[in-house]
C-alpha cells in the first residue's frame, strides 16, 4: 500500500509532461467519491494514483463552435450552479443536482461519475439524450472523441482504454425550444442511489412529438438510450394511446435485475411511470416549452 | 512512501508527512491531532468528517491527503471559539440543537457553507442543504430551527 506513488497535476501541460513518468497500471482520479469507499471495500490500490482533479484546463465548461465543452474535473456542484450550463442546457444541471448531498457534489466530478460507469450513474442518461461525445487522452499522446452512446459496453465496462484519462465531454446545446426532464427515484429522498432515472428531451409542434431523445439509468446492465421509445413517439400526435404505447415500448428498451435497491418488476413499473409522467407534462405545458 | 503536503488548518500553516492512500480525515485527526473533526463511518455517508476546503464543505473521509494538499481547511474549531462562537456555534447551542453531539461539528460547517451560498433559505433548502449529514439524536428539527435562526440573525444584523 505504501508503495502507490501519488501525481497530481495543475495543467495539462503538466500532466502530459508527466506521462513518461506513469507506470502501468496507474488509476487516473478525480474527487475520490466513488474511489475511497471501493478500496475500503477491498479494491486493490493501483501502483500510482494519477490525480486530475486540480488541472485546470479540465476544470472549464465552455461554448465554441456551437458546442458546450466540460472538462472531466467539473464537479457536480460547478454544474449546478453554472450559468451556462443552467441557460442552455438546465437538464444537465438538473441531472447533476440529484447525485448526493452537498458534501458529495462539492468533490464528485462528471468525468468520475461516466467514468466508474455505474448502470445508475445520473449524469449519463443526460449525457445520452445530449448525443455528447466522450473525449479521451492517451498516455502516449494520442487524442480521441467517441459517442458516448458507445462507450458503455456492458455492466461497468467501457470502451476507455487502460492508458486513457477522460478529458471531457462535448455536445451540441438542445437549444431554448427544446422541452426537458431529468427524473430519478431514490429509495429516499436526499442522498439516495437512483432505483432508476431517466433524462428526456423533446421538441414539439403543437401536439406532435417532432423529436425525441430518452435515455435511462439503473434498468440495464449499462445507461441506455430508450430506442422503442423514440420511434413510438417520433412524429406521433399526443394522446392517452400515446403515452400508453410509450410505456409499452419502454419495456423492450430496459432489462433491469433485482438488487437491494429494487426488484426488476419494481424498476419496470417505476420506469414506464417516470416516462409516462414526464409525457404529459411536456404536452401539458403548452407553448414551446 | 510518505508525501509531505502544506495545508492551513484554522488559519496556521501545517507540514504533515501523509501516505498517499490515508484520507484527509485521517492526516486532520492523526498526523494534525484535530481531534474535533468526527470519524463516524469512514465512507462518506454520514457527515461527521465534514470540513471545509478552499471554502467548500466536503467530507473530509473521501479525500486523499495528498489531494488537500495547499488547501486551506477550516474545522469547527476555525469557525470560532466558545467565548467568540460563530453566529452559527451560537445558533447550534440557544435552538438546542446539540444532543449528544457526534455530528455537531460536521453539521456546524455544512450549515456554515451553505449560509454562505443560501443566505436566506427555506426549510426545504436547509434540509437539503445538510442532506450530507446524519443526526442519530435530534430527529433534525432543532437543527433546521438552529439555521433558520442564524440566518434572520445574519439577516437582522445585515447592511
Ligand atoms: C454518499 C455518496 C452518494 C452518492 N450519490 C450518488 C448519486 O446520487 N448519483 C450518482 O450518480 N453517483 C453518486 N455517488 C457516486 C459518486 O459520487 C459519483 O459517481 C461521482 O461523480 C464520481 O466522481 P469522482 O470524481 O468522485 O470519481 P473518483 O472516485 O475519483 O473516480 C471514480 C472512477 O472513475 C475513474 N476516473 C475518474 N476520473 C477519471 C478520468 N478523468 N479518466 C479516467 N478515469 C477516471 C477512477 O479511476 C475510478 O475508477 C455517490 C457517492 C457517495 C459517496
Ligand atoms: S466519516 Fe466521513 S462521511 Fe462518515
Ligand atoms: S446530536 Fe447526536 S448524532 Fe446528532
Amino acid at each position: 500500500m505504501s508503495e502507490v506513488k501519488y501525481f497530481n497535476p495543475r495543467s495539462y501541460s503538466e500532466l502530459t509532461t508527466l506521462f513518461s513518468q506513469l507506470p502501468k497500471g496507474f488509476q487516473t482520479v478525480a474527487g475520490t467519491t466513488d474511489f475511497i469507499p471501493a478500496a475500503r471495500r477491498g479494491v486493490k490500490y493501483p501502483v500510482a494514483l494519477l490525480d486530475i482533479s486540480k488541472v485546470t484546463e479540465l476544470r472549464e465548461i465552455k461554448e465554441e463552435n456551437n458546442r458546450i465543452s466540460i472538462g472531466a474535473a467539473v464537479t457536480m456542484a460547478e454544474l449546478v450552479s453554472n450559468e451556462l450550463i443552467i441557460n442552455q442546457c438546465p437538464v444537465l444541471a438538473s441531472g447533476a443536482k440529484s447525485v448526493g448531498s452537498p458534501l458529495t457534489r462539492s468533490r464528485a466530478t462528471i468525468g468520475g461519475n461516466i467514468a466508474n460507469a455505474s448502470p445508475s450513474a445520473d449524469t449519463a442518461p443526460v449525457l445520452l439524450t445530449l448525443n455528447a461525445d466522450v473525449h479521451l487522452l492517451a498516455t502516449d499522446g494520442t487524442t480521441r472523441q467517441i459517442p458516448l452512446a458507445g462507450f458503455f459496453l456492458d455492466y461497468k465496462k467501457t470502451a476507455r482504454k487502460e492508458n486513457e484519462i477522460i478529458t471531457g465531454f462535448s455536445f451540441p446545446p438542445p437549444g431554448p425550444a427544446a422541452w426537458t426532464r431529468f427524473a430519478k427515484v431514490g429509495q429516499r429522498n436526499g442522498a439516495a442511489i437512483s432505483v432508476a432515472n431517466m433524462s428526456m428531451i423533446l421538441k414539439k409542434d403543437g401536439d406532435r412529438c417532432d423529436d425525441i431523445a430518452v435515455a435511462f439509468g439503473a434498468v440495464g446492465p449499462v445507461p441506455l438510450r430508450a430506442a422503442s421509445v423514440e420511434t413510438a413517439a417520433r412524429g406521433t400526435i399526443f394522446s392517452d394511446q400515446f403515452i400508453t404505447a410509450c410505456a409499452t415500448a419502454v419495456q423492450q428498451d430496459i432489462s433491469p435485475i433485482s438488487d437491494i435497491r429494487g426488484s426488476a418488476d419494481y424498476r419496470r413499473h417505476v420506469a414506464a411511470n417516470i416516462l409516462a409522467r414526464a409525457l404529459t407534462d411536456a404536452f401539458a405545458q403548452g407553448g414551446v416549452k | 512512501m510518505s508525501i509531505n503536503i502544506t495545508i492551513t488548518l484554522n488559519g496556521k500553516k501545517k507540514t504533515l508527512a501523509v501516505a498517499p492512500t490515508q484520507s484527509l480525515l485521517s492526516a486532520l485527526r492523526n498526523n494534525a491531532k484535530a481531534k474535533e473533526v468526527k470519524d463516524g463511518c469512514s465512507d462518506g455517508d454520514c457527515g461527521a468528517c465534514t470540513v471545509l476546503m478552499d471554502g467548500k464543505a466536503v467530507n473530509s473521509c473521501l479525500v486523499l491527503a495528498p489531494a488537500a494538499d495547499g488547501s486551506e481547511i477550516v474545522t469547527v474549531k476555525g469557525l470560532g471559539t466558545a467565548e467568540a462562537p460563530s453566529a452559527v456555534q451560537e445558533s447550534f447551542v440557544n435552538s438546542g440543537a446539540i444532543q449528544c453531539g457526534y455530528c455537531t461539528a460536521g453539521m456546524v460547517i455544512s450549515a456554515t457553507a451553505f449560509l454562505n451560498e443560501n443566505p436566506d433559505p427555506t426549510r426545504t433548502e436547509i434540509r437539503e442543504g445538510l442532506s450530507g449529514n446524519l443526526c442519530r439524536c435530534t430527529g433534525y428539527q432543532k437543527i433546521i430551527d438552529a439555521v433558520a435562526n442564524a440566518a434572520k440573525k445574519n439577516h437582522s444584523q445585515g447592511e
